[in-house]
Order: C-alpha cells, then sequence, then structure tokens
C-alpha cells in the first residue's frame, strides 16, 4: 500500500530529479542486529528500567533515545528489552494529555520530566517500533498502544504548508509565523519506513501525503554551495529557507536524512546526490550553509558508518574498520547501528 | 447501585464517563491477621452513614441510567468466580506478606463481588511452576521491568503461554500507579484521570496518594464536584489518620471554602485541629489581601492566638496585612514588628512595616528601614517612595539631612517616579529654592509629559521666577486639560498640594506683576505656644540652652512653623566650638530667618558658618532675591538696587529681575537708567519693560 506509494513518490522524484534505478519495499529489520551488536549496545546504553541514555548530554533520555532504542531492541529480536525499554517510556515519557511523548527526561530533576512538549521524530519512532513489534510478535498490548499514538501524531502533528501535509516538530510552539506565515519544520523528522506502519495503525490520516512532501522537501531544501538542506527549515509562501532563529547548519539532526532515505528505499540519483558529494569531498562533517565548509570534522565511527553507507548505495564496500561495531557515545552509535542494519537487509555485498 | 465495593472505589469505564461507585460500606472486607495460622477474621467496623454513589465523567453528563453506566467492567463484575486467579494471593500468603495480601483480596472482591477469599491461602496448590514462583519473587522486590522482561522472554520461548490475570493486572496496577504519579507531575490532568480510569483497582485507600493526585487533576479542571467526591470517599473509608489529615489539607488548598468546609463534617475526635486552623489562616488572608469586609471574630481571635504562640513569621504578617487594609495601622505595626522579628528576611513583611509607617505619617523612620529593601521587589520601592512622598511633603517642611536626601534623589530618579519627583520639586520650592525646583519639575514632566502636578508645579515655580513667557508657555499647553493651570493667572487660592496643604497663590495685577507675594499657611491649627515649646524639649527659655541643645530645638520649632524662634536657637547653636553644628546652625537660622521674611538676617546667617558651596549660592541668590523684593514693596529704592547689585555677583539678572531694577530706577526718577534697562528687556519681547519704557517716556513728559 503505503509501501507502493512510498516506492512511486521516490520514482516521481527521482524521474524529476533524474534519480535512476527501482526503490524496495519496506525493511524486515529482525535480525539485521546482531545480538552481539545489540548487547554491546545495550549493556552502555539501555538501563535495567528500561531507559536508553543519552551519555553525551548529561545522562538524559529522550522520546527520540526511547524510539531508537524500540526500534533497536526489535531488529535484534530482544523481546526482553523491548518490554522493559517500552514499560519505561510508557510509563514516563506518555503522560501528556494528547497522548504524545514528553520529550526530556533526567534523572537528576524532579520531577524527572524538565519539558512536557514531544518532539515529533521520538512519537514517529515510537509508533513505529511498537508497530513493528505488534505485527511481529502478536502484542495486542504494543498494537493498542500503537495505534493510539499514531492517531495522536496524526490529529496533533499533522498540518498543512503550502498546501502539503507536513509533520509539526512538536504539539507545542512551533506556530506559523505571523509577519510571513512560515512555518518551521525539521526534515530529519520524516521517518520515511514508518509511514506505512502508521497506515495500517492509522488509516484516517494523510501519511501518504507526509511521505510526499518529505522526499518533495529535501528535494528542494538545497542551501548554499554544497547544497544541502538545514536542520531546521521554513517553508513560507514564498519557499523555503534555513529557518530563522537557527543555526543554518546540515547538523546532528539533518545528518540522519540519507540513512533515512536509504532505510526506506532511495537509490542512488539526483535526490542523494548532494549527500554523497559532502560524504566524498568534505566527509562526516557539520557544515556551514552559506559558506559549505565544514564547522565541525565528525570522526566518531557512527558517522563515518552514515558515509559508508552512501557509498555503500553506489557499490563500495564498507571499510574492514568499520565493520566491528564498538559503542562509543549514544546517538553516533544509534547511527551505526541503524546504518548497519541497512547494509545487512538491503546490501549485504557490500560486507 | 448494582455494582458494591467494599471499602473501596470503584471506577467504572463506559465510553466517555467513568463512573466512580461507593456503594454501602460494611460489611468490610475481611482482614487477614494471623497469616502464620492462616486464619481469615472479619473485624467490625464502625457504623457509617450510607454514601452516595460518586459519578466521575470526563464530560460531566447528567448521570446516567445505571444499566448504561455499566460497560466491561461491570460485566466482569458479574463473571463467574470461577475464573478468579489467586495465585498472587496464594505467593503473598506464602511469603507472609500480609500488606500485599490484603491489597490483592481487596483487589479481587472489588472485580468479583462475589468472590470469598480462600479460607486457606497457604493450601499446597495443584502446580508447580519454579519460574513464574520467580516472576512473582521479581513482583514481590518491586522489580517491574524484570517481571515485563520475563514474562516477554517466556512468551518468545513458549508462544501458547501467558502470564497469569492477576500477574498482568498488578502489573498494569503498578505501572499506571507509576503514570499517574508521573502525569500528575507534569500537570497533565486529562491523562491523570484516564489513568485512573482505566485502572479502577487504583483508587482505593492501599493508594490515597493516587486518590489525591485523582482529586486534584479534577479540581484542576474545573470538576469540583468530582474532586469533593474523592475526599469524601477518603475521610468515609480509609483509617490512616496522617493521611486523613493530609486529605482535609488539600482539599483546603484546592476546594473553594464551602466545598472544603463540608468536609470537616467527616472529623472523628480532633483530627482536623491543624487543617482548621489552615482554614481559618486561609480565610483571614483571603480577606487580608482586599480592604473588603472583616474577617470573622473567632476566626481572629484564633489566628490571633497562633500568631502568638507560633515561631512563625506568617501568621503575624497576615494580621499585620489585615489590619493595615482596615486603617489600624498602630495594631498592624505590632504585627509587621513580630512578623519582622521572626524572618528579617522577608521583604514582605518589611513592605507592610513601611506601608504601616507611612499610614502612622512617623515617615523619616518610614523611609530610614524602607531604604535597605528597595532592591527587593516594585512592591517595596513603592512602599518607599511613599514615604519620601510623605517625608516631603511635610509642612512646614522638615529638615531631611543631606545623605539621606542625597539618597532619595538617587532613588526617586533611578525610579522615574513622578510623584516622589514632584516632591521633591515642592520641598525645593518651599525652601525657597526655587530654580532647583523648577529644575526638578521640569525633569519630572521628561519621565511623564502627561503628568498634570509636575505641569502645575512648574507654571507656579516660573511664576515665583517672573519667567512668564516660560508659564504661559505651560499655561498654554495645559490650560484645556488643567482647570487649575489654566486660571493660575487669576486671583484664587490653588490648592498646591491635595488636601493637607494651602498655599495662597501669588496675586498678579492685570498685566501679570505680581502685588502680593504668596504667604504660605497650613491648613492644620497652628500649634499652642507652649504646646510647642513642650514638644521641642522642654518650655524654659531658649538662651538657657547650650549650643549642642539649640540646634535640634531649631529644627524642631521649625517642623511646628514657630521661624522666629527657631531662629533665636540657631543664633545660639552658631556659638558652637564645632564646625558642624555651625554649619547646620547656619543654615537653619538662614531657612528660618527666609520663612519669618526676615531676609536681611538670612543673609547673616548665611555668611555665618560654613555651607557647601552649592547651599551657600543657591541660599545667598534666594535670599537677595527676596530681599530685592521686599525693599521694592517697602518702596526702598536704593536698597532695592543695591541687593540686585549684590545678586549680579552669584546669578544672572534674568528679564523679571532686570524689569524691577528698571523700575526702581524710574521711581528714583533716574530715568535714564530706567531707559536703558527697560530698552534692553523690550528687546527680548518682555511686555513689562515695554510698558516700562511708556512710562519713562510719560514721566519725561511730565504726563505722570
Amino acid at each position: 500500500m503505503i509501501g507502493s506509494t512510498l516506492r512511486r513518490l521516490l520514482m516521481t522524484v527521482a524521474l524529476a530529479t533524474g534519480l535512476s534505478g527501482p526503490a524496495t519495499a519496506g525493511l524486515t529489520l529482525q535480525g539485521t542486529v546482531s545480538s552481539s551488536d545489540w548487547i554491546a549496545y545495550s549493556d552502555r546504553f539501555v538501563q535495567e528500567d528500561g531507559r536508553v541514555v543519552d551519555d553525551a548530554n548529561g545522562g538524559i533520555s529522550h522520546s527520540e533515545s526511547q524510539g531508537y532504542g524500540l526500534l533497536l531492541a526489535f531488529s535484534a529480536g530482544d523481546r526482553a528489552a523491548f518490554e522493559r525499554i517500552w514499560t519505561f517510556t510508557l510509563n514516563e515519557l506518555l503522560i501528556r494529555d494528547d497522548g504524545l511523548a514528553s520529550w526530556k527526561w533526567d534523572a537528576a530533576a524532579k520531577p524527572h520530566i524538565v519539558d512536557v512538549n514531544n518532539a515529533s521524530d521520538g512519537d514517529v519512532l515510537i509508533a513505529y517500533a511498537l508497530g513493528l513489534a505488534a505485527e511481529a510478535w502478536g502484542e495486542s498490548r504494543y498494537r493498542d498502544a500503537a495505534m493510539s499514538l499514531a492517531v495522536s501524531i496524526g490529529k496533533n502533528l499533522l498540518t498543512d504548508a503550502n498546501e502539503r501535509v507536513v509533520l509539526r516538530p512538536g504539539a507545542e510552539g512551533f506556530r506559523r509565523s505571523e509577519q510571513d506565515g512560515s512555518l518551521v519544520v525539521n526534515p530529519s523528522y520524516w521517518i520515511f519506513e514508518a509511514f506505512p506502519v502508521l497506515q495500517k495503525l492509522a488509516p484516517d490520516h494523510p501519511w501518504e501525503a507526509l511521505a510526499s512532501s518529505g522526499a518533495e522537501l529535501i528535494g528542494a531544501a538545497r542551501f548554499g554551495p554544497a547544497n544541502l538542506p538545514a536542520d531546521w527549515v521554513a517553508i513560507s509562501p514564498a519557499g523555503l529557507a534555513p529557518a530563522p532563529n537557527f543555526p543554518p547548519v546540515y547538523g546532528y539532526n539533518a545528518i540522519r536524512i540519507p540513512l533515512y532515505l536509504l532505510r526506506a528505499g532511495a537509490t542512488p540519483g539526483p535526490l542523494l546526490e548532494p549527500f554523497e558529494k559532502a560524504a566524498q569531498t568534505i566527509g562526516p562533517a557539520i557544515i556551514e550553509l552559506p559558506s559549505g565548509r565544514a564547522l565541525e570534522k565528525l570522526s566518531d565511527p557512527g558517522y563515518r558508518m552514515l558515509d559508508a553507507a552512501l557509498a555503500c548505495a553506489s557499490g563500495t564496500p564498507i571499510p574492514k574498520d568499520l565493520l566491528r561495531f564498538e559503542p562509543t557515545l549514544y546517538y553516533p552509535s544509534t547511527l551505526y547501528l541503524l546504518a548497519m542494519s541497512y547494509v545487512k537487509e538491503r546490501q549485504p555485498q557490500c560486507l | 447501585m448494582s455494582v458494591k465495593a467494599f471499602g473501596q472505589l470503584t471506577l467504572v469505564a463506559a465510553v466517555s464517563t467513568f463512573i466512580v461507585m461507593e456503594a454501602l460500606s460494611p460489611p468490610r472486607e475481611p482482614t487477614v491477621d494471623a497469616i502464620t495460622t492462616g486464619s481469615i477474621s472479619a473485624t467490625n467496623p464502625p457504623p457509617r452513614a450510607r454514601q452516595d454513589p460518586i459519578v466521575v465523567s470526563q464530560a460531566m453528563p447528567e448521570e446516567l441510567p445505571v444499566e448504561t453506566q455499566l460497560s466491561a467492567p461491570a460485566a466482569a463484575a458479574r463473571r463467574s468466580t470461577d475464573s478468579v486467579d489467586e495465585s498472587a494471593l496464594r505467593y503473598f500468603a506464602r511469603q507472609g506478606d500480609t500488606r500485599r495480601l490484603d491489597a490483592e483480596i481487596a483487589r479481587l472482591k472489588a472485580i468479583y463481588p462475589n468472590w470469598q477469599p480462600p479460607s486457606d491461602p497457604l493450601a499446597p496448590e495443584d502446580y508447580s511452576d519454579p519460574e513464574l514462583d520467580r516472576m512473582w519473587a521479581l513482583f514481590s522486590d518491586g522489580r517491574y521491568a524484570d517481571v515485563r522482561a520475563a514474562i516477554a522472554d517466556r512468551r518468545a520461548k513458549e508462544p501458547d503461554w501467558v502470564a497469569p490475570d492477576a500477574l498482568v493486572q498488578l502489573l498494569d496496577q503498578a505501572d499506571a500507579r507509576i503514570r499517574l504519579t508521573n502525569a500528575s507531575d507534569a500537570k497533565q490532568w486529562n491523562a491523570v484521570v484516564e489513568i485512573a480510569a482505566g485502572t479502577p483497582s487504583l483508587l482505593t485507600c492501599d493508594y490515597v496518594d493516587a486518590l489525591w493526585r485523582v482529586a486534584e487533576a479534577f479540581a484542576s479542571t474545573a470538576r469540583i464536584d468530582r474532586a469533593e467526591d474523592v475526599y469524601t470517599y477518603i475521610l468515609t473509608n480509609c483509617e490512616n489518620p496522617n493521611e486523613r489529615v493530609a486529605t482535609v489539607q488539600k482539599a483546603v488548598a484546592l476546594l473553594p471554602q464551602a466545598e472544603a468546609d463540608k468536609l470537616f463534617s467527616f472529623e472523628r475526635g480532633n483530627e482536623f485541629q491543624a487543617a482548621r486552623d489552615d482554614r481559618i489562616r486561609q480565610r483571614v488572608g483571603k480577606i487580608a489581601e482586599t480592604e473588603e469586609g472583616a474577617a470573622d471574630a473567632a476566626d481572629l481571635t484564633r489566628l490571633e492566638a497562633l500568631a502568638t504562640t507560633g515561631s512563625e513569621a506568617a501568621d503575624p504578617q497576615v494580621l499585620g496585612w489585615y489590619y493595615y487594609r482596615r486603617e489600624k495601622p498602630s495594631i498592624a505595626l505590632e504585627w509587621f514588628d513580630k512578623a519582622r522579628a521572626r524572618d528579617p528576611e522577608s521583604a514582605k513583611s518589611a513592605e507592610g512595616y513601611t506601608l504601616t509607617l507611612n499610614d502612622l505619617e512617623r515617615y523619616a523612620e518610614a523611609e530610614t528601614i524602607g531604604y535597605d529593601w528597595i532592591e527587593s521587589s516594585e512592591d517595596n520601592l513603592a512602599a518607599y517612595l511613599g514615604s519620601v512622598v510623605g517625608l516631603l511633603s511635610i509642612d512646614p517642611p522638615v529638615k531631611v539631612s543631606e545623605s539621606v536626601l542625597d539618597r532619595i534623589v538617587a532613588v526617586v530618579v533611578k525610579a522615574r517616579n513622578p510623584e516622589a519627583g514632584e516632591q521633591l520639586g515642592w520641598y525645593a520650592y518651599n525652601l525657597n529654592q526655587t530654580r532647583t525646583a523648577e529644575r526638578w519639575f521640569a525633569t519630572v514632566l521628561k519621565w511623564a509629559p502627561d503628568y498634570e502636578p509636575a505641569a502645575f508645579g512648574l507654571a507656579t515655580t516660573l511664576l515665583a521666577l517672573k519667567d512668564k513667557a516660560g508659564a504661559n508657555e505651560i499655561i498654554r499647553a495645559w490650560s484645556d486639560r488643567s482647570e487649575r493651570i489654566a486660571n493660575i493667572l487669576k486671583p484664587v487660592k490653588a490648592d498646591l498640594r491635595g488636601p493637607r496643604y494651602v498655599v495662597d497663590a501669588p496675586t498678579y495685577d492685570r498685566e501679570g506683576e505680581v502685588v502680593a507675594a504668596p504667604v504660605r499657611r497650613s491648613t492644620a491649627p497652628a500649634p499652642v505656644k507652649s504646646t510647642a515649646s513642650a514638644r521641642c524639649g522642654g518650655s524654659g527659655p531658649v538662651n538657657t540652652l547650650s549650643p549642642a541643645a539649640a540646634l535640634p530645638r531649631g529644627w524642631c520649632l521649625m517642623d511646628l512653623n514657630r521661624p522666629v524662634e527657631a531662629a533665636a536657637a540657631f543664633e545660639i547653636a552658631l556659638r558652637s566650638s564645632d564646625a558642624g553644628t555651625r554649619s547646620d546652625a547656619a543654615y537653619g537660622a538662614s531657612l528660618a530667618n527666609l520663612r519669618s521674611g526676615v531676609t536681611d538676617k538670612a543673609a547673616v546667617a548665611a555668611a555665618a558658618a560654613p555651607q557647601t558651596e552649592k547651599q551657600r549660592t543657591e541660599l545667598t541668590v534666594s535670599i537677595l532675591t527676596q530681599q530685592a523684593l521686599a525693599m521694592y514693596g517697602e518702596g526702598r529704592y536704593n536698597e532695592t538696587i543695591l541687593a540686585l547689585d549684590a545678586r549680579n555677583q552669584y546669578a544672572q539678572e534674568q528679564n523679571d529681575l532686570l524689569v524691577l531694577r528698571g523700575f526702581a530706577y524710574l521711581n528714583l526718577r533716574r530715568y535714564a537708567d530706567a531707559k536703558r534697562i527697560f530698552q534692553a528687556a523690550a528687546g527680548t519681547g518682555s511686555p513689562d519693560a515695554i510698558r516700562g519704557l511708556a512710562e519713562v517716556q510719560a514721566a519725561q513728559n511730565g504726563l505722570r
């Protein structure tokens, strides 16, 4: 259904942008994270109580870390860990009146929720992972929770911008600008692989249109000499621009975009081209868009793995030193496992 | 009611309606009092009033017929008791965990009203499942995540295995309790009610904290009656004394007065005394916030007793505010004093104390105390500025030391406060420091261009300075907005500073010349002389005083507006060997002489002792101006010229004084000099000078 729509969409974008090659169907995921990698990851970042710790940010947790934890536990086929992570997520974060997850949890604060607001990518990840687990493991509890979260996302976070369906970054704030009607979005919150699952969970909401707008957004939000999207983009009737009040960078948010595109089935072509080019010419980096220069080189294997996955899509084997996973910090380690999961499922020849 | 819960609140979920029902309380559930013997005995509870059912709803619909209220859980209630999962109960019994065993019995009875607990929970069970026992053990340790993980693991290995209902329900209940707490901490009230509705077994006396949070969620979403129901439920059914008191305290904090008061009827013995006192604090506190109404006499008596015997500052502070706002400043001051003694760091008490001193017209003390708190809050600053206004508007002006004046000026300028700035203007004006007054009024008008009192002050001051052009400008700008400014040139009494102070406005002839100098007088009756002397330290003759004692006597007499006697006291103080006293005395003598109109003496006094350069110049110019005007008024034209010549050494002669000089020459028949002066002044457009020129002409033509 939506899998084919997304495929068609990516094809359309591909045609429009000169992308060649067919996109493929949705991911199976289960088993694409090896148990040894998962044990190494969860020993480091997942606590007994199911809290996934972002150790580079003062040991806080957030809806995104819980969502990634669920997705990786599912990919590793670890039902017990999934259950732990889910229990923490439900009890500690899914306490909002609107059914979305509060995004920021700090062990040092009392109460632990330090910002009740949500972050939409966290909600999407959680609903997506729950939906996958419900389907694979036949757990009705997961299905019920996934459905109500998906409906809540559809109801509270989808809105229109320039006649397209977009994902608001949060339920509070991020209002349309009163001056120029612009709306700030985060292109890296479009986790394309999740939308077919959300479509099944909450069929009354326009997930296909959301996927379509996301691909168009990423194809069009190309700023500066590097032609890359900004972490935060303002959509206004006049067009797209790096969002005011945010640094105009291709940063820690946006670096996930090519990974999400790959995992959703994108193949080399104009949509991926600027990311490939940046990988080849600059390497993993936070890139300042106006100048197109690297503000900060990223040496962690997790970030290098993102570039390696892109190169692999064009046939380049994964470098030997990246084949073995060693957890470093939460975020790059997570990106590593997600990228490796993609390579294992779609590009095993690169290994 | 078809659903009965025993000592337990059952929350029944319909589609969008949650109904909490509490049926006849007794008989209560049996309690296990000898777990080791396995015997169960029922205790006899005290008889209780029948409670009406509690209906809790999201949308507050009118009460539905019972049958439609009941949905899935109600169906469960009617379910056969054959399927009751007693594994938890038996596990807790084996562990000797009485508390959990009791809770489990209560929970099962709520779900299956017809179920009877087993007579022997320790009887051997007909199955052995060590893995399940391990799960129960983890559960007993509160390691819920581990239990969940163990269940998930087992289901992965044995897809057909299902965890026992009791374990799943207890886990759900434990998680719901955590989730409800988190939602409540995050003020997600609808989520709180939703979680409670989904987990009725949580709403029992075992988890009073959950009940409190549900009540708070209702109270915070305008469902006061639902909140009241929950509190009523607790007070009717739950036994823990601390929780009962806390329940009433929470209700007092969250419910409107009438609803909270109803809950006191559930008191057993005297258990709610502390809560009742809180209620009194709340009631009096609310009344104390405004000037409206009066507190109940019994409430006041009780609070005063609490405030006297207690050690906290809050009670006396509330009483301070209460009496302050009821115009009983003497009583208020005592309470604020007590509050300040108990908590010297309280800015609020300091504010109340300052305001009360203002009310008592003890402005100097108020200024001293209030000054320490001006940075604490806007309110403290406002109280201080009130003291400043009061201090500066005392009539006749009191002496304010230079250091105090300096800090007042600094605060007023920083705060750009029009009222206090205006008072600094009048203070200067009343001390004949007219130029200074003019600058203050002008400054205030810059801060607040629409502040009429400053415009009036400026116009008054400009007229006093004979700057008719300047005054006319103000009159033009304000005449349509201020009647008193429009009429300022008319010979009527003008009210300068509100009802307490009256200054006779200068009287002007039709050309605007002063024909009678303003004489200030107070509306307060002049103090009787003997009283005045007594108030200033005895009735003995001034000349028996030592110089040191004469100085405060002088200022005191100034305060009582007895400048002649004050001048005598200052003259004695001038003999002091102390330079500071001499300087102060000279300043005082100058002011006293100025005020009594003895301007030449003022000039002498000004020269008698060192003063600050600024003080001296301002005073000298002021004295010479007064002298010139006084001489002219007495027809002593030569002396007028001399005074003006002397004044010229300190300050430039403005137009009005030039004209005065012209008329002095005219009267001395020094026509050439008069003509020269009038011509110079007429060059600037002065109508008086033009009139003067015409008069010279007429005089020379022998027509005068």
